[in-house]
């Protein structure tokens, strides 16, 4: 199927896309955490992109940071310090982890941007956590709009979450391929996917999530039977892990990454008042383990377990993820007691030790295999 | 004939098996940098100690770090071989654990040899084979001496760091202050085997647990790991070949199922 080609190529392309976007006289803003209201910075006619890593040594970054902390951020931030990011007008973060919060810090004196915002994100969703969030995001969007020297409208944010909606549910969409047995397209591919969503223009993208939907059916390679696997865990900038996983034995249907379902599960609802809108859709959305919200989570990853009829379930916290890390042992007896086998991974960023991955991935595959 | 090729991080292991799954030969030969050459080299050794050639093979699998690397039809993973070899061979043990050149691991099997859970290391020499060679080499001696010195401790020092690095230096200042080489190596070979037993309790210990790979050869820490364990452990004769063994027993199954 060409169309995936093109979700990989906006992957591969994308910093030239961005600065040929800003070229044309639109800024381009980064974010870094899917709590961050991107319908915002869309609405003000800007391109939001969320700022990824590199699986490359984070060497400039590790003179700034300790190496005991999370190695996407400190990649990200190696990335933006080697100026691969030099083309943004503006960098905004939202309060999640500890380490995302302190990486902000880093951003905002070491490199220099013309905007920088922080959205101080509630962590867990009581009614007065929903009255301090609506505010924040009206104080980001004013921000945005005095910096931009713009106003942006009512109709625009409409107009920006109705794009918005459209991608989620074509994501869905997407991922419901993966409901057959076998999958109609592999994890790694639906990874690329929601990853260039990410990072593209969401009108061009639903474009090309159409055109996937209509082609998938008739593909002549779709993958082939396998362990139907859940991978759950930390933010996921690359596929090789996903890779590793599919050239075992692996299929993967169903996750619940922030750089996965996490990212598109949820619509933003109808309101008179869009940022109303906005606000519940963020605060209510699928948790991230830095929420105070574990259960709530745990029952998204068990539900999607379930509804894709998962055989096997793999844990994948990068190292240094706290948040994770602390959910993992716990979250690993839910998924056991739901009857599925359960393996624990902790990965660098960079990939190091990836044959001791392969063989712990090889092995667990070909023992959920033997009972398959 | 089938053949089992296990690409080690320290030694290739090449093995030849009947039909009925009996040992005809084996060779082990350093896996240097290359594992294609090597497994070649043991692989030729094998076959000639058999007085066999290439063309009576009907299946081989390869297993090991450097399985994807050497000329066999299919792979297996380290640990579904390693438990199918100790099941082949003890069939009474349903905890196995492995310590090779570069990971040791600790694997639980039920009565039909499958696997039901596994623990594999960090990825550091610690609580490895690597950590003894390092050791040896420090101490300017054949790793095989380890294993026997020890047995002679008679008063073994602690050893409280398990890094590899750390623990080097460690044994200098033992050594600076006087200390008998052989309590020294005790203490080291101690360390590791806490290590390795910590490992093994996250998964949980079942009685008759087997112990295999190179490190299985050295009779001090044999003697260490029992201590800590409460138990002596099931040794196979070669306990080096055991991943090996189990690749040329799926050897035999992939070969059926064709």
């Amino acid at each position: 199927m060409n169309i995936l080609t093109a979700f990989k190529d906006s992957l591969l392309t994308r910093h030239n896309m961005a600065e040929k976007w800003s070229s044309g006289g639109k800024p381009v803003v980064g974010w870094s955490c899917t709590y961050t209201p991107e319908e915002i910075i869309y609405a003000a006619d800007a391109l939001p992109v969320m700022v990824f890593g590199n699986p490359e040594s984070a060497k400039l970054a590790d003179a700034y940071i300790p190496t005991n902390t999370c190695s996407f951020l400190r990649s990200n931030f190696n990335s933006a310090l080697k100026g691969n990011y030099n083309y943004l007008d503006g960098f905004v973060a939202s309060s999640s982890c500890d380490n995302r919060d302190k990486i902000f810090d880093m951003w905002r004196y070491y490199l220099k941007l013309p905007y920088f915002h922080f959205i101080n994100t509630p962590h867990s969703k009581t009614r007065k956590a929903h009255k301090f969030f609506y505010e924040e995001i009206l104080r980001f969007k004013t921000s945005l709009e005095e910096t931009l020297g713009k106003r942006i409208s009512a109709s625009a944010l409409k107009n920006a979450i109705q794009v918005y909606n459209e991608n989620r549910s074509l994501l869905k969409r997407v991922y419901n391929l993966r409901r057959n047995d076998p999958p109609l397209i592999s994890g790694a591919e639906a990874l690329e996917i929601v990853l260039s969503s990410m990072i593209m223009e969401k009108k061009a993208h639903n474009k090309m999530l159409k055109k996937l939907l209509v082609e998938a059916p008739h593909r002549i390679d779709p993958p082939k039977d396998a362990v139907r696997v859940l991978i759950s865990g930390s933010i996921m900038d690359n596929i090789d892990p996903f890779k590793i996983v599919e050239s075992v034995g692996g299929n993967i249907v169903a996750d619940d990454l922030c750089t996965g379902s996490a990212y598109f599960w949820d619509m933003v609802g109808s309101d008179t008042n869009p940022i109303r809108a906005i606000t519940r859709r963020y605060l209510n959305k699928i948790p991230s383990a830095f929420m105070l919200e574990q259960k709530e989570r745990f029952r998204h990853t068990i539900k999607m377990a379930k509804q894709f009829n998962v055989e096997a379930a793999i844990i994948l916290v990068l190292k240094f993820c706290d948040a994770h890390m602390f959910d993992a042992p716990q979250l690993a007896n839910e998924l056991k007691e739901e009857g599925l086998p359960v393996l624990y991974l902790e990965w660098e960023h960079s990939l190091s030790g990836r044959a001791q991955l392969k063989t712990r991935i090889e092995a667990f595959m070909e023992m959920v295999g033997e009972v398959k | 004939m089938y053949v089992g090729i296990d690409a080690g991080a320290s030694a290739t292991k090449a093995i030849i098996i009947n039909e009925r799954g009996m040992h005809i030969s084996h060779a082990i030969v350093p896996s240097g940098i290359n594992f294609k050459f090597s497994s070649q080299k043991a692989l030729r050794k094998a076959l000639k100690d058999a007085h066999l050639n290439s063309g009576n093979i009907l299946h081989s699998v390869a297993t090991g770090y450097g399985r994807a690397l050497i000329d066999a039809e299919s792979t297996s993973s380290e640990i579904t071989c390693i438990s199918r070899g100790v099941h082949k061979l003890l069939p009474s043990a349903r905890t196995i654990i492995d310590v090779g050149g570069q990971d040791s691991k600790a694997i639980r099997i039920n009565e039909g040899g499958r696997v039901l859970n596994f623990i594999m290391n960090d990825k550091c020499a610690a609580g490895t084979g690597k950590f003894l060679e390092v050791m040896a080499s420090t101490l300017r001696m054949p790793i095989e001496e380890l294993g026997k010195l020890h047995l002679k401790a008679s008063n073994p020092v602690k050893i409280s760091s398990t890094c590899t690095v750390f623990a080097e230096s460690e044994v200098i200042s033992h050594i600076s202050q006087g200390i008998k080489i052989e309590d020294v190596i005790a203490g080291l070979q101690d360390a590791i085997a806490e290590r390795i037993y910590n490992m093994c309790s996250r998964i949980g210990f079942a009685k008759d647990f087997a112990f295999t790979g190179g490190v299985a050869k050295s009779q001090g820490f044999v003697e260490a790991l029992s201590k800590k364990v409460g138990a002596i452990p099931l040794i196979p004769e070669e306990p080096q070949i055991i991943c090996a063994l189990g690749a040329a027993l799926a050897a035999i199954k992939k070969h059926k199922e064709k």
